[in-house]
Order: structure tokens, then sequence, then C-alpha cells
């Protein structure tokens, strides 16, 4: 087989799709004239297309099937709920039920929380949590969990993976600090600090102070507490003593004795999985920041017992372990999409302030170019600011990073309300550049064109000189 | 609060969503389980709706989500990729041939798209299946414009090397059948 007819069936489904730019599109239909090879597989493409669109209607009989096993009680029970959904809703509505037992009446509707994220709180949602008030007052009371690790998420910013021996509660203290207590077993956090968030973990007379990190903590026995850090820093205080641990540390504290304890045999399923800010959003939105390749999900198998909690190889040149690029890409989109979630509150100034901080945090450092296209894009689309978006954005085009593209293209569409000559001219010369963002040119060049009012553009727009 | 029960959300929404699992992963009794993820995830978020989008529009995300995971788990290993011969012999009448034809072209389509990996699948199958815009599709997955369409370039062009691999593969089987082996259970 020809290398040409590889090229050329590479590109016939962007043929099919119309993506492709007159030169290209010409060449293929050149090739298809006398190749039957290529000519067959682009038929079967177009048909194997056309028939996976046009699926038959459902009948009315299988929608009623359907609605037999969609009943709650055995949709529960048939299929297995997605982990993500018992750690967001199935613990919450536990906890409840639970909180109703142990105190004997109704957990109180709590008030609402207090700064920016208080209208992206649905009070329903955090029933067991009681800001303000003491631990015990109104605790989450974490699943009992079965063999496998189960995932939960009982705060906005707390995401937990707990083994089936866990016992212990969450609950938020006071505005802006979540306490997790550990009785026994074993959890991994993550926590998402930042904005005066903190967490505190509380084992045994052990308390940890976090401020954004990810580790865990494990009681396997009513004497022993270990602490392991995966990334960020947590401080340890036993009595009047204090350690900071790092990325790869891990602690052993027996009473008061305090010594380093490898990780060998803690195996964890770690969550990779991104903050998010309510109900709803956890169906609008998903990232996904795991690296090509991990599996690290509790629903993926389960790190081999033994296995190093932390590769040893996340070295900085200075031998200093450091997070590794996927988690700061990781955290960087949950911060996304915690702002977009402002965003459609209504939260424009804290969304803002989300997208700042992803340029200015250093923990962000290796997506620096990211977190700048994505507050130019806010500043852009939602502050509507072309002047404070066009020179982040300008210098994000002139560069060599992987947005620069996309900050190109982005540039083009600011001049679209005042100038759509400009903005035209913009999107056909980065059309004419051909590659992937040449066909998104093209492609937004004929939507904006479509829009406006009298149809195509290019018959008002003078060719500049 | 409007309160709607398992059944009425079903047979409200049902419909569309069961043809847009059906367009993204064909029509086969799979499904079923994918169907039902998405409706237990809808009667689970309603009570925390709140109402910021239309009801169609938030059970459109919510199907799109668990699309999306369905196809970044069940990703098969790329091997050799053959049509099923267990369809019934075709009559003469032209449209049930022009049916069949459809619905094998189908299924060697979605075949080959398992085989694709996770993103570029996720990639093909929203933009060339769904009609979704690559604008939504990175919005939706929370990855760069220029990164979609990265993966949606490369979907296309494996997804058509594994078609006609897969075409080549029916056409020699044809050609030469395979003896049919005897005495094994």
């Amino acid at each position: 087989m020809s290398r040409s007819c590889e090229e050329h069936r590479a590109d016939l489904m962007a043929h099919l799709a119309g993506d492709l730019a007159a030169l290209e599109h010409a060449r293929l239909e050149a090739h298809l004239a006398h190749c039957a090879d290529c000519t067959a597989l682009r038929r079967v493409l177009a048909l194997g297309l056309a028939a996976a669109r046009d699926v038959p209607s459902p009948t009315d009989a299988e929608i009623e099937r359907l609605i037999q096993q969609a009943q709650p009680t055995t949709a529960v029970s048939r299929i297995r709920p997605p982990l993500r959904l018992l750690g967001l809703v199935v613990p919450l509505a536990a906890a409840a039920a639970l909180a109703f037992v142990v105190i004997g009446t109704p957990p109180p509707q709590p008030p609402p929380l207090p700064g920016p994220v208080a209208g992206l709180l649905p009070p329903a949602r955090f029933s067991g949590l009681v800001p303000g008030g003491p631990v015990d007052a109104g605790p989450v009371v974490l699943p009992a969990s079965g063999p496998e690790p189960v995932e939960a998420q009982p705060s906005a910013y707390v995401r937990l993976v707990h083994d089936g021996g866990y016992r212990g509660a969450v609950a938020e203290r006071r505005a802006g600090e979540t306490v997790l207590v550990v009785d026994q077993g074993s959890v991994a956090v993550s926590f998402m600090g930042g904005e005066g968030r903190r967490l505190r973990v509380e084992a045994g007379d052990v308390s940890i102070d976090v401020t954004g990190t990810r580790f865990y903590v494990a009681r396997p026995d009513a004497a022993r507490v270990i602490v392991g850090v995966r990334s960020g820093h947590v401080e340890v205080h036993v009595g009047a003593s204090t350690r900071t641990l790092g990325p790869a540390e891990v602690l052993q504290i027996e009473g008061s004795a305090i010594s380093n304890h490898s990780s060998d045999g803690d195996a964890f399923v770690w969550t990779d999985r991104p903050f998010l800010l309510s109900g709803e959003r956890h169906a609008d939105v998903h990232v996904d920041p795991q690296p090509p390749g991990a599996e690290l999900s509790p629903s993926s198998t389960p790190q081999r017992a033994g296995a190093p909690l932390v590769s040893a190889s996340r070295n900085d040149p200075d031998g200093n372990a450091r997070a590794p690029q996927h988690e700061a890409t990781a955290a960087l989109l949950a911060l996304f999409a915690d702002a977009e979630a402002r965003t459609l509150a209504g939260d424009v100034d804290g969304a803002r302030s989300l997208y700042r901080r992803g340029v200015s945090d250093p923990i962000f450092g290796s997506k620096r170019a990211l977190a700048e296209f994505e507050l130019g894009r806010f500043l852009a689309l939602t502050d509507k600011d072309p002047a404070a978006a066009r020179p982040l954005l300008d210098r994000l085009a002139h560069g060599s990073s992987n947005v620069a593209g996309d900050a190109a293209l982005l540039l083009c569409r600011l001049d679209e309300a005042t100038d759509p000559c400009a903005s035209d001219r913009c999107l056909a010369k980065l059309a004419a550049a051909g590659g992937a963002i040449g066909r998104d040119a093209a492609l937004l060049r004929t939507k904006f064109s479509a829009l406006r009012p009298g149809g195509q553009l290019q018959l008002r727009c003078q060719t500049p000189e | 609060m409007t309160t709607l029960s398992t059944s009425d959300v079903v047979r409200q929404h049902g419909p569309a969503v069961l043809s847009r699992l059906r367009r993204m992963f064909g029509v086969h009794a799979d499904i079923d389980d994918t169907f039902q993820q998405v409706m237990l995830e809808v009667v689970r978020g309603l009570p925390g709706f709140a109402g910021r989008s239309e009801v169609s529009t938030w059970i459109h995300r919510i199907t799109l989500n668990v699309a999306y995971q369905r196809m970044r788990r069940h990703y098969r290993t790329p091997g050799s990729v053959a049509l099923d011969s267990e369809n019934e012999p075709p009559n003469n009448d032209e449209d049930a041939l022009a049916r069949l034809e459809r619905a094998e072209t189908a299924r060697l389509l979605h075949t080959c798209l398992e085989a694709l990996p996770p993103k570029k699948r996720v990639a093909v199958v929203l933009h060339d299946i769904e009609g979704l815009t690559l604008q939504a599709i990175c919005e939706h997955i929370g990855v760069p414009l220029q990164t979609v369409a990265s993966q949606l370039k490369a979907g296309r062009a494996e997804l058509a090397a594994l078609m006609h691999r897969a075409l080549h593969d029916q056409a020699r089987r044809t050609q030469s059948p395979q003896p049919v082996q005897r005495g094994t259970s």
C-alpha cells in the first residue's frame, strides 16, 4: 500500500465532514478518481456514519421496558451506581439519615455558608454540616464501606477514598474549616485549599493541619497513626511537637514517639477527580486530570499492595520531591471547574479571582500558559473586557506554548463585536495557515459570517491595503 | 419544587436519551445499562437541580457525561476488527439488503470506534456522529480546543485505517474461507 493512500485515507473523514480546505479537497478528489480502494472506504465510512447518526427511534414498548427497569429500587440494585455519585450523593443522604437516628431530631437546616460559595451550595446537600457548631453537633458519618475502597466528597473541597475499616466523621467546624475525624482505618484525602480554607484532621491525640494537599491518614490500631503525603505539605501536631511533612514523607506516631515509616503496604487508590461545587455541576462538568495511561479512580484496579505510594522519580534538579506535572494540571483543571461553576452561578468576581489565582499561584507554574489563556478567555468572553484580555492573549499568541493557536483564535474574536471586518481578516489569515487552528478559524469565519445581519460579510469588507 | 417520578423522567426524556446513546454506541442491548445509569443520575440529581437550564439540556449534559465515562472505560485493545457473521442471510428484497448493509456497516463503525483510544474516540463520536462543535466538546470535557482538534484529526485517521483493515480482512475471509475445525468442543 502506497504512503499516498495512507495519507489520503487519513483525510477521508474530514472530507466527508466538509472540513477539508479547498486545496486538500481537490487533491483527495483527484486521488479518489483513480483509487478504487480509497473510494470504497469512503463509501463505507459515509454509509457507516450516516447509519450511526440515523438510528431508529425507540418504540413505546422499549420505553415501557426501560421504565420497569428504571424503578428506583430496581435500578439501585441492578446497577452499581457510579462511585462519583456514591461519593457525592449517597454519603450525604446516608449522613442525613444517620444524623436523624443518632440525634433523634431532624438535622437543623444550616444557615447559608458565608462568602462567595454561599450561593452555590444548596443547603440540602450539606444537611449534615453545621457551620459554626462543634464537630460532633452534626457530623457527616461516612458510609460503612465494603471490601473495596469507597470514594466520598463530603464537602466542596474535600475528596476522600477510605478503606473498608474506616470509621470517622467529617464536619465543618466554622466557615472555611473542615474537620475530618479518623477513629480507625485509613483514609486518603485530597484537599483543595485556598481562600482561607483549611482542613484539620484529628486522629486520636494527633492533629494535622492542611492548607491544600493530598495525603493519607491511617490508624492501623488504636495506638498508631500513620500520615503520608503525596503532594503539598501538612503540619502534624503531636502534643507540643509539630512536624511538617512534604511529598513522599511518611510519619508514624505511636504515643509520643514519632518515626519515619515506610509506605510499603499502605495501598491506596488515590483519587484524582476534580473538586466540584454542587450537585448540578457534577453532571455539567467533567475534567479529566488523569495522565494518559494512569487509571487512578476507584473503579479501576486498586494500586498494587506493597507498591510505593509516591513515585521516587519525581524529583527536581536539587533532589527535592515535587508534585508531577499532571498533578499541577489536575489542580488547575479543578480550579477552572470551580471558576466555571461560579460564573454560571453569577459569582463573576469569585470566578475572576480563581482564574487570577491560576496565573499567580506558583503551584501551577508548569501550566502557566494554560492558566493565562483561561484568564484571557474569561476576560474576553465573560467580562467582555477586550482591553484587559488583549495584552495577555497577544503575548500567548506570539509565544511558543501549546495554547498559542487558541490564543490567536481568541484574539480574532475580540474584534468581532466592534470591527467584524478586522475579525474576518484575522480569521482568514489563520485559516490560510492551515492546521487544526486554521480549520477552526475557517469554521468560525463561516459561523460569524452566517450569523451577521445581511449574511455574507465579504461583500462589505474591503481587502486591507 | 416540581416532583418528577422516575417513570415521568423516563417517559419524557428517555426516548431522546436512548436515541443519543444509540447514535454514540450503536443499537445493542449493552446500551440499556448506560441508559439506566443516565436515568439514575438524573433521578438522583433532580432534587438538587437548580433550574438554571432546561431539564432537557441538563439531561443532555448528563448523557454526554455518562457516555464519556463509558467511552473512557470501554476501550478494546486494537487488534483485528471483523464483522460478525451471525446475521440472518439476506433475502432478495433490495430494501432489506440495503438495510442489512447499513446495519452491518454501522456495527463495523462502532466496533472500530471501540478500538480507538478513549480520548480520540470521544472526539470522533461527539463531533462526527453526535454533531457537537469542537468548542462544545472542549467545554464539556475540559481540554483546550486545540487538543480536541488534534484528537479529532488523529481519531479520524485511525478510524479510517481500522475500517480499511477490517474491510480487507473481511474480503480475505470471503475469498478464502477458513476450514471448519471438527472434533473440538
